[in-house]
């Protein structure tokens, strides 16, 4: 691991930085694009291509459904996806910063069930005095008030016990997550509280373009937060003393780090529930190609992670029409094996 | 989304069912070992009903084979359809109470005192627990279908020395349903109870009052029913009551070849099925769900959403139950008002 600031070490740094970059980057415009075109009803590529270009390039438009559904439903789908497995894979990458623990994720540390309850909540109070934006605001409350919870309970003696933090947080969900099925199952139906469903699994079925700034905009503050408190973050991960030996309040940072992912958190599960894995797997197995430095592991952990849950999401759509799957069945089939085969490398002699 | 929706039914339609249904007296089809309706000439309905004893009905729900030696007394309704049934039968004065979201303005109006003297338990959604079921010592449960989870099955009822009687449609077994597996079901609860005359007579009424629907003709308006729940369409697919109720309609049923008697598919695959008419299932409140689809740039697309052209029915005008007859009459009359 290298906080390392040598002059050619950090020229080849820059170098890796770039190309993991560009080829991410270029590998998640083009999951777009490409899931554009994937779905349960068959439009010809062709057909596709029109559509976009007559949207982006204004073009003539496109006659019939194809219009609609490429344009109004796939495409916010996709970015809605790409802005969401960024948003839970740099969380996680925090998490697992700040506990010094590597199961931390929002799911299991109470962000991801707090954020469920406090969206809950908003729907059922009928609240909308920051219009759109309410439903995040409830729901980084609710994510805040996990989080918090977890690490009050994980505390001894003043300092953060790693291990204690995950029971503490699987505590919290359990006891959030009840309370919000409780509250979709009680309420009548006009309450609109989504299903229990939702809230555990996840969809990215309810895109459209004037939502997918409501999570994109927490990304990209949340991103730039953290990335500044990258190196910060590196000392970290050596403990509280080497931290406070190069300068830094652990505590503070800390804070920030945990109202960052709360943010991102609260963002996300608003408005595609609670997915689970992302920001468990996708971390891990960035950190694996591109080691732990997080100057360079924030921005690769981003990409990834929406490129994984673009793809997630067309799985979710195209393996069972005309019916859907909520995309956290797909997430968690492919992140758990993913996760095992992890814990076994980690636990074999060889790699020790 | 109902509960009381889920029964997994499928398979192809029989018209020959139609028929052999009119002189077999069965519930819903065979033995759980019947070939889930696989070949289309096979009458779903095999299970004959004969009386063996004099007095004794012998039944079968579901795939279970019920003796009744004597008429039940205290029925049970699980459902707001099954109970106005049993007031349509007459036999309101032997239920000892009814679950279901039947209330003063959505119960079929001829019925409606008969209903109401009886005593509403609660909704029919969730289910209520197989205990909340036992403590009013039934000794028929008449029911719209199961649920697995609660413990409430025709087995355990059937362990318990409880009769059963489901509605085809949501038998666990795989079965094809439509308004004659419904006449089916008011036959054979007829039977049971005793008032097999009367059970005659209701379904010759509500055939004769089928026949009288008045359907447009020239091509047929392709309807999506939704049974709307927050951003997701549910909604009757192939093998469904709704589902024949469209066609008796004069209109195509857009999932009418899913397979599935109940599915929630995607808004892209509604979208690329292009309704003409979209009927509200009577979930929801219907302005909020017009309102929706109006507002949403994708949904608004569809021709239905263009034209304005929607229909809006109670729960239980599209699910089994006398108010089905009417469902049958609103659909027809919201596709000839189609601008």
């Amino acid at each position: 691991m290298s906080t390392g600031d040598g002059g050619s070490h950090s020229r080849a740094r820059d170098r890796r930085l770039v190309t993991g970059l560009a080829v991410l980057g270029g590998a998640l415009g083009a999951s777009v694009i490409l899931a554009a075109g994937l779905g349960p009803s068959r439009i010809p590529t062709s057909t596709v291509v029109e559509v976009l270009a007559s949207k982006v390039a204004g073009g003539s438009p496109v006659e019939g459904p194809a219009t609609a559904i490429v344009w109004e439903l796939r495409v916010p789908r996709a970015l809605l996806a790409a802005v969401c497995g960024a948003s839970l894979a740099v969380a996680g990458t925090l998490l697992q910063a700040m506990v010094r623990n590597p199961l931390a994720d929002p799911a299991i540390m109470g962000g991801t069930s707090g954020a469920g309850l406090g969206a809950v909540a908003v729907l059922l109070g009928g609240w909308a005095f920051l219009g759109p934006w309410t439903l995040v605001a409830g729901a980084f409350v609710g994510s805040v008030v996990g989080y918090g919870a977890a690490l009050k309970l994980a505390e001894v003696a003043g300092r953060l016990s790693p291990l204690r933090v995950i029971l503490a947080g699987v505590a919290v969900s359990y006891a959030f997550g009840s309370l919000t099925s409780f509250l979709v199952i009680t309420a009548d139906e006009a309450s609109r509280l989504r299903s229990a469903l939702f809230w555990t699994l996840g969809s990215v079925a309810g895109a459209r373009w004037d939502r997918v700034w409501l999570p994109a905009v927490p990304l990209l503050l949340g991103l730039v937060l953290a990335l500044v408190k990258a190196r910060p973050l590196n000392a970290l991960a050596f403990g509280d003393e080497t931290s406070v030996g190069v300068g830094i309040d652990p505590d503070r940072l800390r804070i920030r780090i945990f109202l960052i992912a709360a943010l991102l958190t609260g963002a996300t599960t608003a408005l595609v529930g609670g997915i689970g894995f992302v920001g468990l797997v996708v971390p891990h197995v960035v950190r694996m190609v591109v080691g732990g430095d997080h100057r360079r592991l924030l921005p690769l952990a981003a990409l990834s992670g929406g490129v994984f849950l673009v793809w997630a999401d067309v799985a979710a759509r195209v393996v069972m029409p005309p019916q859907e799957l909520p995309i956290g069945i797909i997430t968690s089939f492919l992140g758990a094996p993913v996760f095992a085969w992890l814990l076994r490398r980690r636990l074999s002699p060889r790699a020790a | 989304m109902r509960g009381s929706r889920h029964g997994q039914v499928g398979g192809p339609r029989s018209l020959a069912a139609a028929l052999a249904a009119a002189l077999v007296m069965a519930a819903c089809g065979g033995s759980t070992d019947t070939e889930p309706a696989a070949s289309a000439a096979a009458p779903p309905t095999s299970a004959a009903v004969t009386s063996t004893t004099v007095g004794e009905v012998v039944v079968s729900s579901c795939g279970i084979e019920y003796r009744y030696p004597e008429t039940p007394r205290a029925v049970l309704a699980t459902d707001t359809g099954a109970m106005e049934l049993l007031a349509a039968l007459g036999v309101a004065d032997s239920v000892v109470g009814w679950f279901g979201t039947g209330t003063e303005t959505n119960l079929a109006e001829q019925t409606r005192p008969a209903v109401l003297s009886r005593p509403r338990l609660g909704g029919s959604f969730p289910f209520p627990s197989y205990e909340a079921i036992l403590a009013q010592g039934p000794d028929l449960v008449v029911s719209y279908g199961f649920n697995e989870s609660a413990g409430f099955t025709s087995e355990a009822l059937q362990g318990d020395g409880i009769g059963s009687y489901s509605f085809g449609e949501a038998c666990p077994t795989p079965e094809v349903s439509n308004m004659e597996t419904f006449f089916d079901d008011v036959l054979n609860i007829g039977r049971i109870m005793g008032v097999e005359s009367a059970a005659q007579a209701l379904v010759s009424r509500w055939r004769a009052e089928l026949d009288s629907v008045k359907v447009s003709g020239g091509e047929p308006v392709k309807v999506l029913l939704i049974d709307y729940s927050e951003g997701i369409p549910f909604t009757s697919g192939e093998g469904s009551l709704a589902d024949d109720m469209i066609t008796r309609a004069g209109g195509v049923n857009i999932f009418g070849d899913s397979g599935q008697a109940f599915l929630t598919p995607s808004w892209e695959e509604v979208l690329s099925r292009n309704p003409d008419l979209i009927i509200e299932g009577g979930s929801e409140d219907f302005s909020k769900v017009k309102a929706f689809l109006e507002a949403d740039p994708a949904l608004s697309q569809m021709s239905a959403v263009q034209g304005s052209n929607f229909g809006d029915l109670r729960f239980q005008h599209n699910v089994p139950g006398p108010q089905a007859i009417e469902g049958v009459r609103l659909i027809a009359e919201a596709i000839a008002a189609r601008g």
